[in-house]
């Protein structure tokens, strides 16, 4: 049953499991693979546009594995990179990722990690081979990996602390918005007198970690966080609350009141914050009123994009902007099997008259062509079959071209502002 | 690449004989004179062994680990009357990837223009049997040999990977992949082991081309380091060896295989578990069985 996937626009799992630690500040990471593997990352990442810091493409270290290392194993190869590295390379934290090749070959990394363990070096694994997925499974698997095994590098004190809050499940560069979507959830946790670990963005780094297992709650933003929760769970008994991404009033107040009563705390303890963002939301959203029905702004939509982003964005866009959702087009899947047990297409038949799953290019082409939608939310692929319909395209999902991206969000009560007036402007320059 | 000489990769399940009977072949070819290459392409690297005396001959890949520049004097020298002998070789037992050493190996040695510099008439390639993933069908994929013969005995286990090694070959014969050349019984001990063989040939529409009994012989010349044509000239083995290599040399009598499925290959044993001991206890008599 072969077929062709046009333009996937997902890379693999080493792809996600390297563009993830890459955003953790005080990991290094070190790719046991050919050296096309690490820099095929960091060209596909710009097509994210997040800039990116620290180590990344051409300076990640790796072994750049050779036809040698592939007949007579490359363990030994890999030791000398992990010496090397940790001679040469600053970190708190390494984090040696496997690649296609060697678990083929059945490399022992393991071995390899846990010598440098012995000798006392910050060094874990994570076993994943790119052919195991796409960047979901590397973000899912490395998380949990972390998660699992910091504790055998680092001396954590154990001591609960009651307001800290893991957050997990939005992906760095795949979701083109992660940093402005963590700092906004952040800033909203913040408000009710939380802390959170965001392990990305300005305060992440490998502190953040260190400190997730003394957390009082995980939240789970996407299938793809679970594992880390779960992982989380097991070891330090921290329980999770799988959410969905808050964005406007209503979905951040419920966003708000459900992580306080999962942590016993009175929901009056939020109700100053709440106010206050509620001033400010209807502040800006009073704004638009006026030429609410003048423009209308109730556009036929398709979305194409991750389960988690584009539930986000369709419920906001029905509930504020009575948006008619028409199709929804999900592409953060791996295999055709992993569909049959998706939970969330139930939710998401609320949402929209259509749902469908593809990362084909071409089949998300035609769909698009085939709707009604008088307004596309996707990504940069998306523009030519927005071009065709003579609509427009809001860059909501990884790839994005030609674009520099660093705080914005489409999350939260800031986030939704944002996205009020990226989605008016396309209505106005479309009817322009 | 133009091809030069007839190139026959040989199989057959581990220990089953492949390296006795490829070397026996190509010191009888040798010494019908004949320029004969024989390939080991076993991790095992002890193929041509009995060729040269058991002395010491790095390997190809011992040569391409230390990442020198590799010359075919370096990995290669002559044995009985000439025979090239040549050991791809392979990793340590349980790391690296053997089936990759195989390819890497085989294409080193058409870099170095082994065949234009030799100008062989025969190569014999003596591959580890067990079919157990795509490097080992390297030889026979791609045109590097048009022919392969499978050693097998009458158990069932070296049946097994002969069928196996059928199946290989009809999945690479359409692509330019080698045709079967047939089945070489060896070790062959008792009264009903050809007929085993030969119905197993005739199912799968083959056929067997020699018969070698297992024999003293083979042991104490393997013993003195040499092949039997060399040790024991004379002996009855020598010349079955020699008919063999004629018959190998000259036969052009190539088919495609069709290997039994598993549920067949399973039913096929068992008839024949049934029939054999019927044979032992003496209820029927062997020609009645066959
Ligand atoms: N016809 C035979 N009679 C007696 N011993 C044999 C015969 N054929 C092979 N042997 C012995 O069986 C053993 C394995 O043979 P070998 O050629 O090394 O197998 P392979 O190359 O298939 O692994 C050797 O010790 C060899 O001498
Ligand atoms: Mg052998």
């Amino acid at each position: 049953m072969a077929s062709v996937i046009e333009k996937p626009r997902n890379g693999c799992a080493l792809h996600g499991a390297v563009q993830t630690i890459e955003e953790i500040r005080g990991v290094v990471p070190i790719v046991h693979s050919n050296a096309g593997c690490a820099v095929q990352n960091y060209l596909s990442k710009k097509a994210g546009g997040a800039y990116h810091g620290g180590i990344c493409g051409y300076s990640v270290p790796g072994t750049a594995v050779q036809e040698r290392h592939v007949i007579f194993g490359g363990a030994s190869r890999l030791r000398e990179q992990i010496k090397n590295t940790l001679k040469v390379v600053e970190g708190d934290l390494y984090i040696v990722l496997n690649s296609c090749e060697s678990s083929m070959v059945g490399d022992d990394v393991s071995a390899m990690a846990k010598e440098a363990q012995e000798q006392g070096e910050p060094v874990i694994d994570s076993l994943l081979a790119g052919f195991h997925g796409d960047v979901h499974a590397g973000y899912e698997a490395v998380m949990a990996d972390i998660m699992e095994k910091i504790p055998l590098v680092k001396k954590i004190e154990t001591k609960k602390e009651e307001r800290l809050v893991n957050i997990f499940g939005i992906l760095p560069q795949q979701d083109i918005y992660f940093r402005g979507d963590l700092a906004e959830i952040k800033r909203i946790l913040e408000g009710i007198g939380l802390k959170a670990n965001t392990f990305f963005g300005s305060s992440g780094g490998v502190k953040e970690c260190e400190q997730a297992g003394n957390a009082a709650l995980s939240l789970v933003f996407s299938r793809w966080g679970l594992k880390a929760a779960e992982a989380l769970n097991t070891s330090c008994g921290v329980p999770y609350l799988v959410t969905d991404i808050p964005t406007g009033l209503e979905e951040v107040s419920g966003f708000v009141n459900r992580v306080l009563e999962t942590l016993h705390i009175p929901e009056e303890a939020a109700r100053p914050f709440l106010e206050k963002e509620a001033e400010e939301f209807y502040y800006y959203f009073d704004r638009l009123e006026e030429e609410f029905y003048e423009l209308h702004y109730n556009r036929t939509l398709a979305l194409v994009g991750d389960e988690s982003n584009v539930v986000k964005l369709a419920k906001f866009l029905k509930h504020y902007f009575l948006a008619e959702i028409e199709t929804v087009i999900i592409t953060d899947f791996y295999r055709q099997e992993d569909l049959t047990e998706d939970k969330k297409a139930e939710e998401l038949k609320s949402l929209a008259e259509e749902i469908r799953f593809s990362k084909d290019r071409r089949e998300i082409r035609n769909l698009l062509l085939h709707s009604q939608a008088e307004l596309i939310l996707g990504s940069s692929l998306e523009m030519e079959a927005a071009k065709k319909k003579g609509i427009g395209n809001l860059e909501i999902s990884y790839p994005v071209y030609k674009r520099a991206i660093l705080q914005k969000t489409y999350t939260g009560i800031r986030g939704a502002v944002a996205l009020a007036e990226d989605y008016v402007t396309k209505i106005k320059e479309m009817d322009d | 690449m133009a091809k030069v000489g007839k190139h026959i990769a040989i199989y057959g399940k581990g220990g089953i004989g492949k390296s006795t009977t490829t070397s026996n072949i190509s010191a009888a070819l040798a010494e019908a004179g004949y320029r004969v290459i024989q390939i080991g392409c076993d991790p095992k690297s002890d193929s041509t062994n009995t060729l040269r005396g058991n002395t010491y001959l790095p390997t190809v890949l011992d040569s391409l680990r230390e990442g020198n520049k590799i010359h075919l004097e370096d990995i290669s020298v002559e044995g009985f009357k000439g025979v090239l002998c040549i050991e791809s070789g392979g990793p340590v037992p349980g790391v690296g990837c053997a089936g990759r050493g195989i390819n890497a190996a085989v294409s080193l040695l058409q870099e170095l223009n082994l065949f234009e510099e030799f100008k062989p008439d025969y190569v014999l390639y003596d591959v580890l049997g067990d079919v157990v993933c795509g490097g080992f069908a390297v030889p026979i994929r791609d045109g590097i040999t048009d022919r392969a013969y499978v050693v097998s005995s009458s158990d069932f286990m070296a049946i097994y990977a002969a069928n196996n090694l059928f199946k290989a070959i009809n999945k690479y014969a359409p692509s330019n992949g080698a045709k079967l050349g047939g089945i070489i019984g060896n070790g062959l001990s008792a009264g009903y082991s050809k007929a085993i063989i030969d119905d197993f040939a005739s199912k799968t529409g083959t056929k067997a081309v020699g018969y070698v009994p297992r024999s003293l012989v083979v042991s104490q010349s393997e013993l003195y380091g040499k092949t039997v044509i060399e040790a024991n000239p004379d002996s009855e083995h020598a010349d079955i060896y020699r008919k063999l290599a004629k018959y190998i040399a000259e036969s052009e009598d190539l088919v495609v295989p069709n290997p039994l499925g598993v549920a067949d290959l399973r039913d096929w044993a068992r008839e024949w578990g049934d029939k054999i001991y019927n044979l032992e206890t003496g209820v029927i008599g062997a020609g009645e069985a066959i």
